[in-house]
């Protein structure tokens, strides 16, 4: 292969996740010397099953991401979901209600925040922030700061439950991948979210309905979250207001670890999951390593900032070969 | 009015300053007490001194996410130097120092990749996290003396030394902003890349030194916190306080979009979220609720950017 085509490949989406593929590949070769636990199906199991709450909001992220978005919000999410759900079955409301609630809930702050973006026509990075705090904030005042723990043993099925050996959310996990590559590639809404991403003129001159579709990518990450929240809140058995702190930052750098602009305009699923998997191999490994967890967050913070560079590299290679000149060009946002 | 107030956005800043006060001392009994509004702008001065660098990278058109973690670093850095060497300058010093290399990391990254800097800040916010763990070793630092930090420790003819260290940075990097080719060149270059570019900006240039001034910044705050607290808790680790800096930017008047703010606005919404979370606290809400006020400022100061906005089409 020559020396062009190769960059080309590795530029593809094909490329990317083959190389995605080939760093859980490395992560594995080495965690597995540095502990004789780490390389048993059950411990890869168990970080898919630990990583699909990150991984689930991630992929709303990435939807969001692609669609020139962003969604600081999803942690605070969490804790809203977490909490409306224990706060509800505390106070009488049956089981399965109270689950929908949570996740209806978890809908509501999606909708709340897509409105606010389209109709006041506000940066979603401030959006977001803003209602990060809010959100936070009708968590952390429902609860009043306290968790809540009474749940029946019938809620384990959520967070805690195995089919033929595999963990309940690792299948939702993927499942929920699968479906919304298919909504994503296959379908007009899910189509237009890219084309919105990548230049949002065009497409709403070309009829596209752009604001429906905005407010249903924000609705889309805030129903993930709200199950995201279901599947945490039934796994550490107790509902909490501070649920999902700094998960948005996890969510986001998972999405670009998977190669996606943060610009908007591109989205792959796939890598998402794959980018989510090597993130948390790097903690899972650094813990049964016996490595001082410190350094787990060097190597997220490395691995993150060395995959962009990569991917970016047509960009880098045009900025090395006029090294005098002036800074690439930059977008704003 | 639209455009006088977008010409004057200190001015709808203060307004809704002047508002809440006014608000507050009638229906928050003690609001008022010098006491109290010492307390605020005390307990609001390090997220002031981080929102004075924040300013600055955001008035360029960049953000700069990882400072929370700079924070933490440059803290712990100085902090086991003040317990060791006891020195004013040593400590201070080294925050200084740590904080502006991390900064110059960041700068060199965003100037010299095309990777754009909320990415780039994102990424070296975990990694400086993992650093600053690294050199906590899961240790507080406590104890530290009073003479070492004392830029955040003590006070002065009753003002305390972090107000005044807060007031200093602000006169200082007002004047190094409005006179200097750098202060303006930012400004060109966040409120229009492409001209600037023309213009013959040094873009790295300026971009890389707002970087450094922003970590340096985080730097002195890290003083400040020590000085204020004691010490310093692993958890300041994991704290994201750098949402509430980039909340006192975005409040204060500064537009997210970049080229658009004042040198005032950090300390001016610094001190709104000061004077909202103290007032609701004092007329009975539960401190819990606080970050829902929090962002439903937040939220209301974006939502006025919206509408003081100029009507000059701005170029993506």
């Amino acid at each position: 292969m020559s020396r062009e085509s190769f960059f080309r490949f590795a530029q593809s989406g094909g490329g990317r996740a083959v190389g995605l593929i080939l760093l859980i590949a490395v992560e594995l070769l080495i965690f597995s010397t540095l502990s004789p636990y780490f390389f048993s199906f059950s411990n890869l199991l168990n970080v898919t099953r630990l990583n699909a709450e990150t991984g689930l909001i991630a992929l709303g992220m990435a939807v969001v991401i692609a669609s020139g978005g962003i969604d600081l919000s999803v942690g605070a999410i969490v804790a809203v979901s977490s909490v409306v759900l224990g706060f509800s079955y505390s106070h009488g409301v049956p089981l399965g209600l109270s689950i929908v609630f949570a996740v209806a809930s978890g809908l509501l702050c999606g909708i709340i925040n897509g409105t606010l973006v389209v109709l006041l026509r506000l940066h979603p990075l401030l959006v977001t922030l803003g209602t990060l705090s809010a959100f936070r904030g009708i968590a952390l005042g429902i609860s009043n700061g306290m968790g809540f723990s009474g749940f029946p043993d019938s809620f384990i099925a959520f967070g805690q439950s195995y089919f033929a050996g595999v963990p309940g959310q690792t299948i939702v996990w993927i499942l929920v991948a699968a479906v919304l590559a298919l909504i994503i590639h296959r379908t007009v809404a899910g189509r237009s979210v890219i084309l919105i991403g990548t230049n949002e003129e065009p497409a709403r001159l070309s009829g596209l309905r752009v604001d429906a579709v905005r407010i249903g990518v924000y609705a889309l990450s805030g129903l993930l979250a709200g199950v995201s929240s279901l599947i945490y809140t039934s796994r550490v058995f107790s509902s909490r207001g501070d649920a999902g702190n700094g998960l948005e930052l996890l969510a986001i750098a998972a999405v670009v670890v998977g190669g996606a602009s943060i610009r908007g305009g591109q989205i792959s699923l796939l890598r998402t999951v794959l980018a989510t998997v090597a993130i948390g191999l790097i903690s899972n490994g650094f813990v049964l390593g016996g490595i001082d967890t410190s350094w787990q967050y060097i190597a997220v913070g490395a691995l993150m900032i060395g995959l962009v560079v990569v991917n970016e590299l047509p960009a880098i290679r045009n900025a090395l070969a006029r090294f005098s000149g002036p800074a690439p060009h930059k977008e704003k946002g | 009015m639209r455009s006088f107030l977008a010409r004057h956005r200190d001015v709808s800043a203060i307004a809704v300053l002047v508002v809440l006060v006014v608000f507050f001392a009638i229906f928050a009994r003690g609001f008022t007490n010098p006491s109290n509004l010492q307390a605020i702008l005390t307990v609001v001065a390090v997220t002031a001194c981080m929102a004075i660098g924040q300013n600055l990278v955001i008035l360029g058109g960049e953000i700069d996410v990882s400072l929370g973690s700079v924070l933490a670093l440059s803290g712990f850095a100085a902090g086991f130097v003040a317990l060791s060497t006891g020195s004013f300058f040593a400590t201070v010093g080294t925050a200084i120092a740590v904080g502006a290399v991390a900064g110059l990391v960041n700068g060199l990254l965003i100037a010299f990749t095309p990777v754009p800097s909320i990415v780039v800040t994102l990424g070296t916010l975990y990694g400086f996290q993992g650093v600053a763990l690294l050199i906590a070793n899961s240790r507080n630092i406590v104890g530290v003396p009073d003479s070492a930090v004392a830029l955040g420790a003590g006070s002065l003819l009753f003002v305390p030394n972090s107000i005044l260290t807060l007031a200093v940075l602000f006169v200082i990097v007002g004047i190094v902003r409005r006179n200097t080719r750098w202060g303006r060149d930012l400004v060109a270059l966040g409120d229009n890349p492409g001209a600037a570019r023309t213009m013959g900006v040094p873009i790295r240039r300026v971009l890389i030194t707002t970087f450094i001034l922003a970590g340096a910044l985080a730097g002195v705050a890290s003083i400040v916190y020590i000085g204020q607290l004691g010490g310093m808790q692993t958890s300041v680790i994991n704290n994201n306080i750098i949402l509430q800096v980039i909340a006192a930017v975005a409040i204060g008047g500064t537009s997210i979009n970049g080229g658009k703010g004042t040198d005032a606005a950090p300390i001016l919404g610094a001190v709104i979220t000061g004077v909202v979370s103290s007032g609701i606290v004092i007329m009975g809400v539960p401190g819990t609720w606080t970050p829902l006020v929090y962002g439903i400022c937040l939220l209301l100061a974006v939502a006025r950017d919206r509408f003081t906005r100029s009507g000059v089409a701005r170029v993506a």
